[in-house]
């Protein structure tokens, strides 16, 4: 069924607020400890508490200060700030009125400012420090050519509501694009008998196995894939950041792990520019916010872009329009072989002669946080004590030792 | 209008309060068991206690938790908890200094109850002078179930009174 303008439109600037703080909170609180502490700093230190110690407490205090205020648009169309309801079948919970849309204005504004304080937060700290731009660029987290995933609009720039599924190659080049409904003809899962998640891959390409390349089906998404996946941005900040990015790392696609957190602010600014151009659209006060559906449905799917990357929601209902099958595959599942090779990267890189002090295993945990990945998610949170066992291997592929628990 | 509903009109009205959160899932069991107790509270609190009290309830962790503890002078929080060897139904109550801020942050999920109080406190963003934990030791905490498993469940009325102790002492 069809939105009535005004309930896409709200929908749109409410997801794009939520991408900026979300986006801004990551780099901040996440990313930026192992660069402005160090990625070998003392883990003691290497926080956000450790990042205001040497940025001034001020940003910090910002940052909570922005998120709040993007939280306050979720709670006045949802009604509370976790988990609040928003998008309703045919529409959305609330209309918008003259007073408030004044006031979330000022504050996509500071938004957009903000986005801008951290891009330059982002030159000081990574790009000026050459040891920085040798350490994203570096083997160790540079070494995976995979296709990337992303949904463009109309004209191929990222969109993180709606709009066309976009992969590209390794070398950049369009390989598929097509309506997100149809991602049965494209996506395969796979399971693999030492992991709970599934593996996905590109089921034109095939699944040849841990390897990257052309010849592997192995593709990633979340910030950096969207970005590689696009043709640009759709806002004028993040399209200049854009360029600057493929400028500074060589060109298009970047497959470095690390740029993911540049990549991530490029985003997050986005969301903050969109944000802004819905407040400033007059007809963002349309009433006309639902369309009552009428219809039973029989199936459904849904694909946005998440935070973290590419989310397929598939429902089959019956015809009560009860749920029959579902099938969720979330972002950290897209991502998890691209994690997985990027962990393998770094720990062959940096772990020599069975040295893995703290410092080292914090550059391997960097590879994993780049993606910010959400394991309970890409599960669905199995019940029960769940049965682990792990084995650490020589390098020569004998077994050292096994570690069990629940088996 | 935003303002009179905004997180930090929100923050504002907190002050000179305290708040008793209960942390937990219901559908995963004896996760859930804080939300009992604080709706058992609900039912108990004093009337005295009412207008400085707040009682929440929070199926969420991570960086929420900054949000729900920003601007309370104090704070309760009810939660499931699992110690090696201990008996379920087992109530504790500690300072919430004991726990340790999430070590190796791997992602934004991973925030745990003392980060975000470190965080509220070093940013001077009004991080609550007192936080005190009453914890019930759970038996079901990774099951798909809804209610209480029977030793967690008789703990409930009493991890309340434990609450209402705690407040009692701090608003005599």
């Amino acid at each position: 069924m069809e939105l009535p303008p005004n309930g896409e439109r709200l929908r749109r600037m409410i997801y794009n607020s939520y991408y900026f703080y979300d986006h801004l909170l990551h780099f901040y609180y996440l990313a930026a400890p192992d660069f402005v502490v160090g990625p070998t700093a003392d883990p003691a230190e290497r926080n956000i508490l450790g990042v205001v110690g040497k940025v001034g407490l001020e940003v910090g205090a910002k940052v909570i200060e922005m998120r709040a205020k993007s939280i306050d648009v979720l709670k006045y169309f949802g009604g509370k700030r976790t988990h609040p309801i928003i998008g309703l079948p045919g529409g959305i919970s609330r209309a918008l009125d003259a007073e408030t849309r004044e006031e979330m204005r000022k504050h996509a504004e500071e938004a957009v400012e903000f986005s801008k304080f951290t891009f330059q937060i982002f030159e000081d700290v990574v790009l000026k420090n050459q040891e920085y731009v040798d350490l994203v660029l570096s083997e160790i987290f540079g070494g995976q050519q995979t296709y990337y995933i992303g949904l463009v609009n109309d004209d191929n720039k990222v969109d993180f509501y709606d709009g066309h599924t976009r992969i590209v190659d390794p070398e950049g080049n369009e390989f598929a694009r097509y309506h997100p409904s149809e991602y049965l003809d494209h996506i395969e899962e796979r399971v693999e008998p030492w992991t709970y998640l599934k593996v996905t891959y590109l089921k034109n390409v095939g699944w040849k196995g841990w390897v990257t390349g052309k010849d592997s089906g192995i593709y990633r998404g979340g910030p950096l894939g969207r970005l590689n996946a696009s043709e640009g941005m759709q806002t004028p900040l993040a399209q200049a950041e854009f360029e600057k990015m493929y400028g500074t790392l060589g060109g298009k696609p970047v497959h470095a792990t690390l740029a993911y957190h540049w990549a991530r602010i490029i985003e997050g600014c986005q969301g903050a520019e969109l944000w802004l151009d819905y407040m400033n659209d007059d007809e963002i006060l349309d009433e006309h916010i639902r369309n009552i559906p009428t219809e039973t449905p029989s199936r459904g799917v849904g694909v946005i872009e998440a935070a973290r990357g590419h989310l397929i929601h598939d429902y089959d209902t019956d015809e009560n329009g009860i749920v029959t099958a579902v099938n969720l595959i979330v972002a950290t599942t897209h991502n998890y072989a691209g994690i997985n090779l990027a962990i393998r990267n770094a720990a062959k890189g940096v772990i020599k002669g069975g040295d893995v002090a703290e410092g080292n295993l914090n550059i391997v945990e960097m590879a994993f946080r780049a993606y910010d990945p959400c394991m309970a998610c890409a599960t669905h949170s199995l019940p029960g004590k769940m049965p682990l066992e792990i084995n650490i291997y020589e390098g020569d592929g004998k077994l050292r030792r096994t570690i069990k628990r629940n088996c | 209008m935003l303002q009179s509903q905004s997180m930090s009109a929100e923050f504002e009205a907190r002050k000179g309060k305290t708040l008793v959160l209960g942390i937990g899932n219901e559908i995963r069991g004896d996760d859930g068991v804080g939300i009992h107790v604080v709706r058992r509270l609900r039912e108990t609190l004093p009337r005295e206690l009412a207008s400085r009290v707040d009682v929440e309830e929070a199926c969420t962790g991570g960086f929420d938790l900054v949000d729900y503890l920003r601007g309370y002078e104090r704070a309760v929080i009810a939660d499931a908890i699992k110690t090696e060897g201990g008996e379920a139904g087992t109530i504790y109550k500690f300072a919430a200094d004991a726990l340790r801020p999430t070590a190796h942050l791997g992602h934004s999920h991973g925030v745990n109850l003392a980060s975000a109080l470190a965080v509220l406190s070093e940013l001077k963003l009004g991080a609550p002078r007192e936080v005190t934990v009453v914890a019930v030791e759970a038996a079901w905490l990774y099951e798909f179930k809804e209610g209480l498993s029977p030793p967690v469940a008789a703990a409930v009325a009493e991890a309340a009174a434990v609450v209402a102790e705690e407040l009692r002492r701090w608003h005599r």
